[in-house]
C-alpha cells in the first residue's frame, strides 16, 4: 500500500511514498558481563543465534550495545542484548532456554536485567528458573532490593538476577534497498547497518542486520505462514506482479525491532540516510518499505514523514 | 514523612528496655502520646518522656534518631522495618533485634546479641541492613535470616551462631567460634586464616579446606557502608582481590561461607 504523498529523492535515490508496518511485541534487555569483553561477546553471540525471526525462531534477539565496566552492574565489561517475542509467555520460555544454554555455559559470565525496574514493573523469571542447575548448592543474595542467584559452576560461580524487567516492544520496522546489482545493494545495506548499530533501544536481528529473504504473508502451501516476497524478487519479474523496475536487479531488507516507536523511527532515518549518502548515484535506485495494507500492525512508519 | 529525635536525659545506671519503640507506634501518635509510651526501666514501667527528650519534625525520609550515652539502653531498633534508625554513641544489648527492613546505623559500639531473635522466635535479622561503626559483643547475627550486618570494628565470641542466611562483614578481629552451627549465609572477615586452618582440632570438623575464590557478587552490593567495611577487611584502599573461601559449619551439614582475604 502506497501513501498519497509524492516520492522524495535523497542524493538521487527515490524514497517511495509508502510505510513500514510494525507490530507490538514483548521485549526485554539483558546485560551479559564477563571477565573480559571477549567472553561477554561470545555469550551474546551464542544467545543471539537462531534469533532472526519469530516466524520460526520464536524470538528475535541481537546484540544491542557493548558496555564498559562502568556501565554494568558488577563492574566488568559486558554487552546488552534486546529480545523480542510475540507473547510474554514465549519470551519467558525462550529467554530461560537461551540463558541456560548460551550464557550459563560461557566461561566467567554473569547475567542481569537491563531495563529499569521502576519503569518496567512486569517481570520475567531468570535466575528463579536457572538456579536449580545449582542442585541445592545455589546461594541467593538480596542486595538493594534485587535478588541474585549464585550458581556454582566449574570456573567459580554464575551470577544471575532472579527476575528481570520486561516491557512492550515493537517488531518489524523495516526498509528495503532496491539497487542496480547485488554489490550496490550490499554496500548500501552495510552503510545503513553501520549507522544503526551504535544506536540504543533498537536491534537488527538478521545476519549482519540484513535479510535477502523478505517475506509476504501466506503461501500456496497451507503449512507455511510466510513465503518469499515475490513482488521484490528480480528473478520473478514478468512471472508475478512485480514492484521492481527494469533496472532493479537486487533488493536487500533491513528489519528493526525496538523498544519504542521513536527508537525505530530514528534508526530508520539514520539507516536510510546513510544508505542514500553512500550509494546514491552508485547503484542504489530506491528505498521502499514492507507493509500488509495496515492490517497486521498498528505502528506505521511513513518513509515520506521520516525523511522529510 | 517524619523525623523522631530522642535524647537521653540522664545517663545510667538504670537499664532501659527500648524494644517497644517502633516506627509504626510512633507514626500513629502525636508528641504527647509518644511521651506517654511505656518503657521498662530497671524492671519498672516508666513513661518515655521521663527518660528521653523527644522532638518530632517533618523530614524527607522516615528517621528515628537516638542521641546520648546509650550504653544502658537495650533493644533499640527492635523489629525495625522501614526507613532509617540512626543512633549516636554506644548502645546496650539487643540492637536491631529481629529487624526486618530499612537501615539501622550506629556510630559507636553495641553490646551482645546484635540482631538476635526476639523472645522465643527462631529468626534474628530478617531483612534490614545494620551498620555498626564500632564493635559488637557476643552472639552478633545470631540466627540471622536475611539482610546485612556490617561491623567496622571487632566482633566478640560466637559471631553468626546458627546463622540461616544473609551477609555479615566484620572489619576488625573476631572472637572465639564464629559461624557455630551456621547453616547458610556469608561472613566476610579480615583474618580467619589461623582459625580455619587449625589442624586436627574442632576447626577441621567445622570448616572445609580454604579454596581461592572470585567473589564477583560483592560488586553488586552498591552500598557505602559495605564498601567501607570491605576496604577495611582488605586492609587498604582497594577491595580484596584474592579471597579464600571455606564452607561452614560442616559439623551440622551447613553450607554457609566464610570469606577472607588471602594473605601475601
Amino acid at each position: 500500500m502506497n501513501d498519497s504523498a509524492e516520492a522524495l529523492e535523497i542524493n538521487g535515490v527515490r524514497i517511495e511514498p509508502t510505510f513500514a508496518e510494525a507490530f507490538d511485541m514483548k521485549a526485554t534487555r539483558l546485560v551479559i558481563t564477563a571477565s573480559d569483553a571477549e567472553w561477554a561477546e561470545q555469550a551474546a553471540r551464542a544467545i543471539s543465534g537462531f534469533g532472526t525471526s519469530v516466524i520460526d525462531c520464536k524470538l528475535e534477539i541481537d546484540l544491542e550495545q557493548r558496555l564498559t565496566a562502568a556501565e554494568t552492574p558488577d563492574g566488568r565489561p559486558g554487552v546488552s542484548v534486546l529480545a523480542f517475542a510475540m507473547s510474554a509467555d514465549e519470551l519467558q520460555k525462550q529467554i530461560v532456554r537461551r540463558a541456560g544454554q548460551c550464557v550459563l555455559t560461557c566461561p566467567t559470565t554473569a547475567l542481569f536485567g537491563g531495563l529499569d525496574p521502576a519503569v518496567c514493573p512486569k517481570r520475567l523469571a531468570l535466575g528463579k528458573s536457572l538456579r536449580y542447575f545449582g542442585d541445592g548448592h545455589q546461594i541467593s543474595k538480596l542486595f538493594g532490593g534485587r535478588r541474585y542467584w549464585r550458581i556454582p559452576v566449574m570456573d567459580g560461580e554464575f551470577i544471575c538476577e532472579h527476575e528481570v524487567p520486561r516491557t512492550d516492544g515493537i517488531g518489524g520496522g523495516n526498509f528495503l534497498l532496491i539497487a542496480r546489482d547485488l554489490e550496490s545493494a550490499s554496500r548500501a545495506a552495510r552503510a545503513a547497518v553501520s549507522a544503526i548499530e551504535p544506536l540504543a533501544d533498537v536491534v537488527l536481528p538478521f545476519p549482519g542486520g540484513v535479510t535477502r529473504s523478505g517475506s509476504k504473508i501466506g503461501s500456496k502451501y497451507k503449512s507455511l505462514v510466510a513465503s518469499t516476497n515475490d513482488a521484490f524478487c528480480p528473478t520473478l519479474r514478468g512471472v508475478t506482479p512485480s514492484r521492481l523496475g527494469a533496472a532493479d536487479n537486487a533488493v536487500l531488507e533491513i528489519v528493526l525491532d525496538g523498544l519504542s516507536e521513536a527508537a525505530i523511527a530514528h534508526a530508520m532515518r539514520q539507516g536510510i540516510s546513510a544508505a542514500c549518502v553512500c550509494c546514491g548515484g552508485r547503484g542504489l535506485h530506491a528505498v521502499t518499505a514492507g507493509n500488509y495494507g495496515g492490517k497486521l500492525g498498528r505502528h506505521h512508519f511513513h518513509l515520506s514523514e521520516l525523511m522529510s | 514523612m517524619t523525623r523522631w529525635e530522642f535524647r537521653l536525659r540522664r545517663a545510667g545506671p538504670a537499664h532501659i528496655d527500648a524494644s517497644s519503640i517502633h516506627r509504626s507506634q510512633l507514626a500513629a501518635r502525636d508528641l504527647a502520646q509518644i511521651q506517654r509510651l511505656s518503657l521498662i526501666v530497671d524492671g519498672v514501667p516508666t513513661e518515655l518522656g521521663d527518660c528521653f527528650d523527644v522532638r518530632v519534625s517533618p523530614s524527607d525520609s522516615e528517621q528515628i534518631v537516638f542521641e546520648g550515652p546509650l550504653s544502658h539502653v537495650h533493644g533499640l531498633a527492635t523489629r525495625h522495618d522501614r526507613g532509617e534508625f540512626l543512633i549516636e554513641g554506644d548502645v546496650g544489648d539487643y540492637l536491631a533485634s529481629a529487624a526486618t527492613g530499612g537501615v539501622v546505623q550506629l556510630s559507636g559500639s553495641a553490646g551482645d546479641w546484635v540482631g538476635a531473635p526476639l523472645g522465643a522466635s527462631r529468626l534474628g535479622i530478617n531483612g534490614a541492613t545494620v551498620s555498626v561503626r564500632g564493635s559488637v559483643g557476643r552472639y552478633a547475627g545470631h540466627r540471622m535470616r536475611r539482610g546485612c550486618l556490617l561491623v567496622d570494628g571487632d566482633a566478640s565470641e560466637l559471631l553468626a551462631a546458627l546463622m540461616i542466611a544473609g551477609t555479615i562483614a566484620v572489619g576488625g578481629s573476631v572472637g572465639r567460634q564464629p559461624a557455630m552451627g551456621m547453616r547458610r549465609g556469608t561472613i566476610l572477615l579480615a583474618d580467619a586464616d589461623s582459625m580455619v586452618t587449625e589442624s586436627g582440632g574442632e576447626a577441621s570438623q567445622r570448616f572445609t579446606e580454604p579454596v581461592p575464590f572470585r567473589a564477583g557478587f560483592l560488586q553488586l552490593l552498591n552500598d557505602a557502608d559495605f564498601d567501607r567495611v570491605l576496604r577495611k577487611i582488605a586492609g587498604g584502599d582497594e577491595l580484596p582481590k584474592a579471597i579464600w573461601r571455606v564452607r561452614c559449619d560442616r559439623s551440622v551439614g551447613g553450607q554457609g561461607e566464610l570469606l577472607y582475604p588471602a594473605s601475601e
